[in-house]
């Protein structure tokens, strides 16, 4: 039974490291943007990031509020 | 005078264009056709019944708005045979293209939930259970991409984009007074001033109108039909076709209960077409089976293109000419997304409703990137060539997609928090 347990366990980090080595993988052929980075993309991509960040401070905001409402705070 | 050489010639020019226009016709029309989802298809009988004929002029505005940004990921597509994730991780570097591909897999996800909150509504009208309905539809659903052929796939997915007309026949069926539906698609109004009830109507219009797989699902399927630059203008004209399928079947839907139900307060499409049964039992049969099949056809689009923005980025092998053991981690992401999406439907107490708003918003932390990056991406020359985004172009898509972004933006925090707009 200890032993099929720890097999099982082994596959696991073994299907666990093959999709770590692929991230990484990915994220080294894809390291440098192929776009041209001039100042109106750099701004573009900066003002994306400032309204992702607002986006998820109001979803927080929100569920914040849920929560407090339901007594769980 | 034209000689009859002259004559003959022309014939078989305009033969060619409509064999070759046939032959390259089905990601255009099938993406906005399957735009109206079953959460479009509920939005617009929403809007029939709350104002009338009042609102078909925007509903015709919002056509030309879908070409436009559609028509750029054709282009997109023909040009660099990039699905539009695998085009972001390469142009924008690994942040903006994790973020993207997480961002669509949850969109997508919840977005298909509603197509089977849809379906089984939809079903459930002529007695059929839940779990009858969505075992059916999955069954279809992998049955369909399991043929190994895209063509197979498209040809019976404009089929069932055919049946989605069926709100043609609907509307004419309930005699609407013609004079007061060209009047409503001409004259632009705001019935009762533009208060925050409208605005919220307005809102939802065009977020279903505009969706982010959309982008994703037309690329990607552009790159798996094998198109080249050279068939860019027939795949403009699909485009064009499906926008204008797109607006006419959200019209006579709208139509539809903007003649029965007007003045009613409808919640979802199912809702409505349970209404118009006591009053035209025909009616509300077709609203039905257009329900189902609006949610048929989105399920079916929308996990597609997850698994093919997911295959393009991870490397699996992702085109629907591939069989399941050619490229099974593609397969198995469909059905994955589509079985764990059925199932959450048949949960008991399962917050349905929740989910529905919660679409809204989340489609909001994406659908911006996802447009802003293609505009970047159609601007740039060494990506696009020849095809990049004229001055004309850019002027009018970036304007397209300043005001999405400020009213999808207006409508998720609207959902969020809905006393703002009292």
């Amino acid at each position: 039974m200890l032993d099929f347990v720890f097999e099982k366990y082994r596959d696991m980090k073994g299907f666990m490291q093959d999709m770590v080595d692929r991230v990484r993988e990915i994220n080294e052929k894809y390291k440098t943007p192929r776009v041209k980075m001039n100042r109106w993309v750099s701004a573009v991509l900066l003002l994306l990031r400032l309204y992702l960040l607002c986006l998820v401070l109001l979803l927080v905001f929100k569920f914040y509020t849920i929560i407090k409402g339901n007594g769980l705070i | 005078m034209a000689s009859v050489s002259d004559l003959y010639y022309n014939y078989r020019r305009v033969i060619k264009a409509i064999v070759t226009y046939l032959m390259i016709a089905g990601p255009g029309l099938i993406v906005m056709i399957a735009d109206n989802d079953a959460g479009g298809i509920t939005t617009y009988a929403a809007t029939g019944a709350k104002y009338g004929y009042n609102l078909l002029w925007f509903l015709i505005i919002l056509g030309p708005v879908a070409y436009i940004v559609q028509e750029m990921t054709v282009r997109l597509g023909a040009v660099t045979k990039r699905g539009h994730a695998e085009a972001i991780f390469d142009a924008f570097g690994s942040f903006w293209g994790w973020f993207s591909l997480f961002d669509l897999g949850l969109t997508d996800w919840l977005t298909l939930i509603t197509e089977f909150i849809g379906m089984t509504a939809a079903a459930s009208i002529f007695g059929i259970p839940p779990i009858i309905t969505i075992v059916v539809v999955l069954i279809i659903m992998w049955a369909m991409v399991l043929g190994g052929k895209y063509w197979t796939w498209e040809k019976i997915m404009l089929a069932f984009c055919a049946l989605n007309l069926v709100f043609i026949p609907a509307a004419i069926m309930v005699h609407p007074d013609i004079s007061a539906v060209i009047k409503g698609a001409t004259i632009p109004n705001f019935p009762g001033g533009l208060n925050g009830e409208l605005l919220f109507f307005l809102m939802a219009n065009i977020g279903t109108t505009i969706a982010p797989w959309m982008i994703f699902f037309q690329q990607s399927s552009v790159v798996d039909k094998g198109m080249k630059e050279k068939d860019i203008p027939f795949g403009k004209l699909d485009t064009a076709m499906g926008a204008v399928f797109t607006i006419l079947i959200a019209v006579f839907c709208v139509i539809v209960t903007g003649t029965l139900l007007y003045g009613a307060k409808v919640d979802s499409a199912a809702q409505a077409a349970q209404e118009l049964m006591p009053i035209n039992p025909w009616v509300g049969t077709m609203l039905a089976i257009g329900l189902f099949d609006a949610g048929l056809i989105g399920a079916i689009c929308i996990s597609l293109a997850s698994s093919w923005a997911w295959g393009e980025v991870v490397g699996w092998a992702h085109s629907l000419n591939h069989g399941s053991a050619q490229a099974p981690g593609f397969y198995l992401f469909y059905f994955l997304t589509s079985t764990t999406a059925a199932a959450v439907v048949l949960i008991p107490g399962a917050p349905l409703v929740l989910i529905t708003l919660f679409v809204q918003v989340i489609a909001v932390t994406l659908l911006p990137a996802a447009m802003v990056f293609l505009i970047i991406l159609l601007n740039d020359e060494e990506i696009m060539g020849k095809y990049k985004n004229t001055l004309f172009q850019n002027i009018l898509g970036g304007l397209i997609v300043l005001s999405l972004i400020i009213l999808s933006t207006l409508y998720a925090v609207s959902t969020l928090f809905p006393e703002l707009l009292k």
